[in-house]
């Protein structure tokens, strides 16, 4: 026998122990003709599988093992195409419906497929009603061999493996221990596999049926009958208007050229045509469509990545960037010769995204689309957790041994026998697929239903889901849409519409808002806290050390800040301040201009490959993805070489190749095209005028929209020092949101911690139908709020417009004995009439009336809002800081070179590491005045790491430097206050 | 003339901490913390000294903690030391008075009624009482001496971490009126920002408020509170119910254990020996309880009420073994478990005019198996499930 079939992988979750590679390199040792790989109830393993069998030499067979409810197993094996659809349709089922009947099912239509059992109740319900049916016999079963005589079914001889080798049981074991909770002390005989469950060779199973020759070639004929090997039959798009598509799509393009351009120019017909033939020749224009659609359900979308290196997305509204204009490279989104689909991504507003989502799939049929599944994977920590916790380790010794192991990596601390077995199978099991979750944004349309071409189950969050991650998706020809939320869209949005309410409209047909000469000067100075993508600390000091604001300048600054690049930063600055440079080599001098001769994109990487090694447009492409994917090993030795080998051809100097190849090593992980680092540049734009002209409707929506990079005290101190009025909360201004009135920042309720949703709804419903809140007595006439509620609100100081001056003490019990009394009175059918609240209160609450510091006051205020509404939280400190000697922030300039004394208030940190492993800090202060940059080198930082968090002011002692134009204090200590 | 105050009550501020550095010294200049391994989120239960000096609290996130301090200690929950600690104080305190409540977490109320004429004053016996805790234990509780139990608590949360506050009969309300009012029991995080913002800081501002303020201020709970800050509290030294019968046998095993069957073998065993003290004593089981000790120091408890009485081994284990399962629901290593046969009693078992024969066997196996033991030692016959443990 030579073929193997009913084999799991690591895809069984939780239950399979070996990856298809693994499995198929033992085949190949053992001269297996076939394989075919059957996981519980899925097919996320398929792709996996095979592609590690197209080098093999030998021939996979798709299969899926499906479980009864009386856990017989029942193997399923795909003969042809019609035979995958069927599987991806009944896996589909079982995995969404609780009470799918597969036995029934497989009776019904079993076109294509061919199936095996060893149960014999179920070799009698389906004999005679599937046509390829086999009774299965097995290393551990062979009691179908009566019932197949009887019923003269075949036999066939399935593995029915779980594991390689015989100690992969206790990898199996844990596996097993993780899915149910329980440890493998406690697992019984039901939870696992048997101990013998491990891959036979083919000559053992030869020995082991020997008696039973017709099993064997039952196998083999299960084998010749299955060859199907192939799921990629072409891009599947959803059908858009039949032959029509191109029509339409040239139709559209030319509509909305028209309307982004004016007048369409010969250059701007030709690249038209350009792009459009290549689309054409594709089939990709259905694509277009429903992304032309989609676009068209949202307030403002952002589309980006490569796509927006496309005048067709640009004309169709998708993308937002004239790639003409900023001289885009079409190819790095598109080629005749490049094989992979089309990949837009589009951005829309967060809080639009899954009602837009809903919409999509509302559309074009929720039977047609599906989100893109992830392959959720032991990482190295939650390995170590999960195994130790199977071994019954408590929490407190695991993080213990998880501190020494990942943050001390001491691993030679750890000596115990226990654990030294746990760390073993902690790195057999990491990498292994755990569970299935949604990708961020990934979205699949069909032309027919969509569990006809893919397996298909439900998100917790009851999206239809496929069983693949991305690039199975794209390998199975399934082209994905990418639906992103983002918060700036939002931001820009609410401003927008903000300003609209004050009667100040922005036609954003005629917005130019990079070509803004005030906003270009607020970059280059670095004001952009609450800007789309350089907000941050690092970007805003790279802003004032270049001393650019313009668009191409931004676009470079977008992509260059990486992790990976920090060295090359230093030196563009150095560059564009005038330092005299050459280029890495002359074929590179036009290539990289734009960008001071310095990799900058992640077409450079291509470019370069091209113009220095002799790389084809793919082969370039390839090579990009393959670093961006940290996706070392063998691939990229290979295009290392090919690299190496390209330049020395070419005559390139060895140690230029050497150095080229080390920057393009700073691509991998994180890094950006130019077309997607131009459409973020463009909402930085959008977002940087809106700052600079509009400041208070910006700052907001940045407030109301949350989640930019600072906490909301970080904005609301920018906000003052941007001159802004900060006003309320307050019960007759406030909405939820916060909104701007002229200069003025009005603070939402949304701001007030703990404040129920039904109170602000509550009041501003009731204000908004029966007018202003007079006094306090108006407010108890008109609204019952919950103790928790007031209290929340008068901490606030929501009441402090309508008191005149009443401590916010005697607010509180005034209204709470208020409502009280209200509340007893609509209780009483008898009640007394009422007295006029007010006077009652007040005569009430003389006897209880304390005198409060107002420090307490501004404490609560401080709790309550996480920020004060009329100064900075440090005035909470205020006796001690006057006796504190130091410089204000604001006067740092002054005192360049010299040691000095802040007061400092944590706005926030970035930890990063040297090269020798050590942990040093970026850390951003502010005092009443200005915010400050400064750096906490490993040895400083190590000595006051532990004082660096949380809100509370500290002394922060250090020199003030000046690094390429930006002032940093390079500290040397920091105290508490 | 007034009569004396006599309920005492003692306090060991930071209990578990006490007691950690009460059984190891040298953790006394150390920072360190008690902390529920076992959580996911754990949160600081106790801190030493040297931790609240560094602004760690109770109730703190321990990893918070861990930033604040670094390589701060952190001690695992310690239920048996403590149930230890509690133990030795009410000895201590029962050669003074019968009448001892002992609470949990440090918490120790007497009521010395009657002693004086062979103790001397209460504020003396209160004394002699702490030093010989300090003496014995190395525990040294703050102790306060008052009319009831409500306001003793108070004078112990004034004064702690440690001291003696005595307050005369008549004189609570002026004790307590210029406390700081998150002193009096019951007031949580939640109440505590109603009185921070309605600006009641003392107690006394407390108990001047009027019902229907108090009401208002503080709903349903509002009447009790303000009582409460006049020092009114009803409530007896209760001793608790000691009177019920149980048989309990902990072991430990010598390193944690994991597997199932070797635990099972070691309740099998431990059964044998409640199973075999309970006949002799002619009782039987009415419910069964577990109590589970993991390697991380947290324990779980299940019991059970059994359908019938119980009285052999193999019924008594075969109910234990459920309550087991129940009990271990942690995937944490077992370091020792305790089995507690409860609700005893004499045999009520009618004899049937027809007794099933089963019974009857079993019954009789039983018997000769007690006197096998008893004659030969508890090794000398056993239930073949016990041999993996032996």
């Amino acid at each position: 026998m030579r073929s193997l079939l009913g084999v799991r992988s690591f895809y069984s979750l939780l239950y399979g122990v070996c990856s298809p590679a693994e499995i198929m390199r033992k085949a190949s040792e053992w001269k297996v003709t076939s394989l075919a790989i059957s996981d519980r109830e899925n097919l996320y393993g398929v792709h996996d599988f095979l592609e590690v069998a197209k080098d093999s030499g030998i021939r996979p067979i798709v299969s899926v093992e499906f479980v009864t409810r009386q856990s017989a197993s029942l193997f399923v094996f795909v003969r042809d195409r019609k035979g995958f659809s069927r599987v991806c349709r009944l896996v589909s089922t079982v995995r969404t419906e609780h009470e799918f009947d597969i036995v029934n099912a497989l009776i019904e239509n079993s076109q294509g497929l061919v199936v095996a059992t060893d149960d014999v109740t179920l070799l009698e319900a389906m004999a005679h009603r599937i046509p390829f049916l086999f009774a299965a016999v097995t290393p551990r079963s062979l009691g179908s061999i009566p019932c197949a005589r009887r019923l003269g079914l075949p036999l066939a001889a399935l593995e029915d493996s779980v594991f390689i080798e015989p100690e992969d049981m206790t990898i199996h074991s844990v596996l097993r221990a993780i899915a149910l909770g329980k440890t493998v002390g406690s697992l019984d005989m039901n939870d696992r596999c048997p101990t013998d469950a491990r891959l036979l060779s083919p000559e053992e199973m030869d020995k082991l049926f020997s008696s039973w020759p017709q099993a064997l070639e039952g196998t083999e004929r299960i084998a010749e009958l299955c060859t199907f090997d192939t799921i990629f039959d072409g891009f599947i798009f959803p059908d858009y208007m039949g032959k029509q598509a191109f029509q339409e799509l040239r139709k559209r393009v030319l509509t909305g050229a028209e309307k982004r351009y004016g007048e369409i120019s010969d250059a701007i017909m030709d690249r038209i045509d350009y792009e459009l033939d290549i689309i054409g020749q594709k089939g990709f224009a259905p694509y277009f469509l429903v992304m032309d659609d989609i676009v068209a359900m949202a307030s403002r979308t952002c589309g980006r990545g490569s796509a927006a290196a496309s005048i067709v997305s640009y004309s169709l509204g998708i993308t937002n960037v004239d790639p003409i204009a900023h001289n885009l490279y079409f190819e790095r989104f598109l080629t005749v010769s490049r094989p992979d689909p089309p990949d837009i991504d589009v951005d829309f507003a967060w809080d639009e995204r899954d009602e837009l989502l809903n919409k999509v799939i509302e559309r074009f049929g929720r039977d047609r689309c599906a989100r893109v599944g992830n392959h959720n994977r032991f990482r190295a920590r939650c390995a170590l957790r999960e195994t130790a916790k199977a071994y019954g380790i408590p929490d407190a010794t695991i993080s213990q041994a998880e501190r020494t192991l990942f943050e001390q990596q001491n691993i030679d601390a750890i000596d115990d026998p226990l654990w030294k077995q746990v760390l073993t199978i902690a790195k057999r099991i990491e990498g292994l697929p755990r569970g299935i979750s949604m990708h961020c944004g990934g979205l699949v349309i069909t032309p027919g239903p969509i569990a006809d071409f893919a397996p298909v189950e439900r998100s917790a969050q009851g999206f239809p889901l496929l069983g693949w991650e991305k690039e199975g998706t794209e390998a199975a020809g399934l082209v994905k849409l990418d639906l992103l939320g983002n918060r700036s869209l939002a931001v820009i949005r609410d401003t927008l519409q903000n300003l609209h309410r004050q009667g100040i409209i922005i036609d954003e047909h005629t917005w130019r808002p990079a070509e803004d000469k005030i906003t270009q000067e607020a970059l280059a100075q670095g004001d952009s806290m609450g800007v789309f993508y350089i907000e941050s600390p690092a970007m805003r000091q790279l802003q004032i050390k270049t001393g650019k604001g313009d668009f191409d300048h931004i676009v470079i600054h977008s992509s260059i800040i990486r992790p990976a690049a920090n060295k090359y930063i230093a030196e563009y600055v150095r560059r564009l301040k005038g330092g005299s440079w050459n280029p890495l080599h002359p074929r590179l001098s036009t290539i990289l201009a734009e960008t001071y001769g310095i990799l900058c994109y992640q077409e450079d990487v291509s470019k370069t490959a091209v113009a220095l090694a002799g790389f084809s447009e793919a082969d370039a492409d390839t090579l990009r993805k393959i670093i961006s994917k940290k996706a070392g090993g063998t691939k990229l030795h290979y295009y290392k070489e090919q690299f190496f080998n390209g330049c020395a051809a070419n005559k390139v100097e060895s140690h230029t190749a050497e150095e080229i190849w080390s920057m393009m090593l700073s691509f991998d992980g994180y890094s950006f095209c130019k077309p997607h680092s131009a459409s973020y540049a463009m909402v930085s734009f959008q977002s940087a005028y809106l700052r600079t002209h509009y400041p208070a409707a910006f700052m907001a929506a940045v407030l109301s929209n949350q989640g930019g990079y600072y906490r909301a005290q970080a904005y609301i101190s920018e906000a003052r020092r941007m001159g802004l009025s900060i006003d309320g909360p307050d019960i007759n201004r406030s909405m939820r949101r916060y909104y701007a009135q002229g200069s003025s920042l009005v603070i939402g309720f949304m701001a007030i911690g703990n404040l129920t949703k039904t109170a602000v709804s509550t009041l501003i419903s009731e204000r908004q139908t029966n007018g202003y809140f007079i006094d306090l007595n108006d407010v108890i006439s008109r609204i019952a709020f919950s103790t928790e509620d007031v209290v929340s609100l008068v901490a606030a100081g929501v009441f402090d417009s309508i008191v005149k001056q009443m401590p916010r003490t005697l607010q509180a019990r005034t209204l709470l004995a208020g409502m009280h009394k209200m509340a007893l009175q609509r209780q009483s059918l008898f009640a007394e009439p009422a007295l006029p609240v007010s006077r009652l209160l007040q005569k009430e609450s003389q006897a209880i009336a304390l005198s409060i510091p107002n420090q307490n006051e501004l404490r609560e205020e401080f709790a309550t809002l996480g920020f004060l509404r009329r100064s900075h939280p440090l005035l909470l400190w205020a006796s001690q800081i006057a006796k504190l000697k130091r410089i204000r922030a604001c006067d740092i300039p002054a005192w360049e070179g010299r040691f000095v004394t802040l007061l400092g208030w944590p706005v926030t940190q970035k930890e990063i590491w040297t090269k020798d492993g050590l942990a040093m800090n970026f850390v951003s202060f502010e005092d009443e005045t200005a915010l400050y940059e400064t750096v906490l080198f490993p040895q400083t930082y190590q000595r006051f790491r532990n004082i660096l968090f949380g809100q509370k002011p500290l002394i922060v002692r250090g020199s003030v430097q000046n690094e390429q134009g930006a002032l940093s204090i390079e500290v040397r200590s920091v105290t508490p206050l | 003339m007034m009569p004396q105050s006599s309920i005492v009550h003692l306090n060991i501020t930071d209990f578990a901490a006490a007691i950690a550095i009460a059984k190891d010294r040298s953790l006394a200049d150390v920072p360190f913390v008690v902390a529920k391994a076992g959580a996911a989120r754990a949160i600081v239960l106790a801190v030493s000294n040297k931790a609240r000096e560094e602004g760690i609290y109770s109730g703190l996130p321990l990893t918070h903690a861990q930033r604040m301090v670094k390589n701060l200690k952190v001690l695992s929950p310690d239920p048996r030391a403590y149930t230890i600690a509690h133990r030795s104080m009410e000895e201590i305190a029962s050669t003074y008075t019968p009448t001892i409540q002992n609470d949990s977490g440090g918490h120790l109320y007497l009521d010395l009624a009657g002693t004086s004429s062979l103790f001397g004053p209460h504020i003396d016996c209160a004394i002699h009482i702490r030093n010989e805790i300090n003496r014995r234990i190395g525990l040294t509780p703050s102790v306060a001496v008052a009319a009831n139990k409500l306001v003793a608590k108070i004078a112990t949360r004034a004064i702690r971490p440690a001291g003696i506050v005595g307050i005369r009969s008549g004189e609570e309300a002026d004790f307590i009126a210029p406390q700081d009012a998150l002193l009096l029991p019951g007031v949580g995080p939640a109440m505590a920002k109603i009185l921070s913002v309605t600006g009641l800081r003392e107690i006394g501002e407390l108990a001047a408020l009027q019902d229907h303020e108090a009401l208002a201020l503080f709903g349903k709970k509002g009447l009790v509170l303000r009582d409460s800050a006049k020092g009114i509290d009803c409530s007896k030294v209760s001793a608790g119910n000691l009177s019920q019968r149980k048989i309990r046998r902990t072991v430990d095993f010598s390193e944690p254990l994991l597997d199932q069957t070797a635990i099972q073998a070691a309740l099998a065993t431990t059964i044998e020996d409640v199973g075999l003290e309970m006949r002799q004593s002619k009782l039987e089981a009415g419910s069964v309880g577990i109590n589970i000790l993991y390697a991380d120091g947290v324990q779980t408890a299940c019991q059970e009420k059994c359908f019938r009485p119980l009285q052999f081994d193999t019924e008594l284990v075969e109910a234990a073994c459920n309550v087991l399962c129940r009990a271990a629901t942690r995937r944490v290593r077992i370091r020792g478990l305790a089995v507690t046969l409860a609700d005893l009693d004499a045999p009520s078992r009618q004899a049937d005019l027809f007794t099933p024969e089963k019974l009857e066997r079993i019954g009789r196996l039983q018997v000769a198996v007690d006197r096998s033991r008893l004659q030969f030692g508890p090794e000398a016959i056993t239930l073949a499930c016990s041999l993996f443990h032996a």
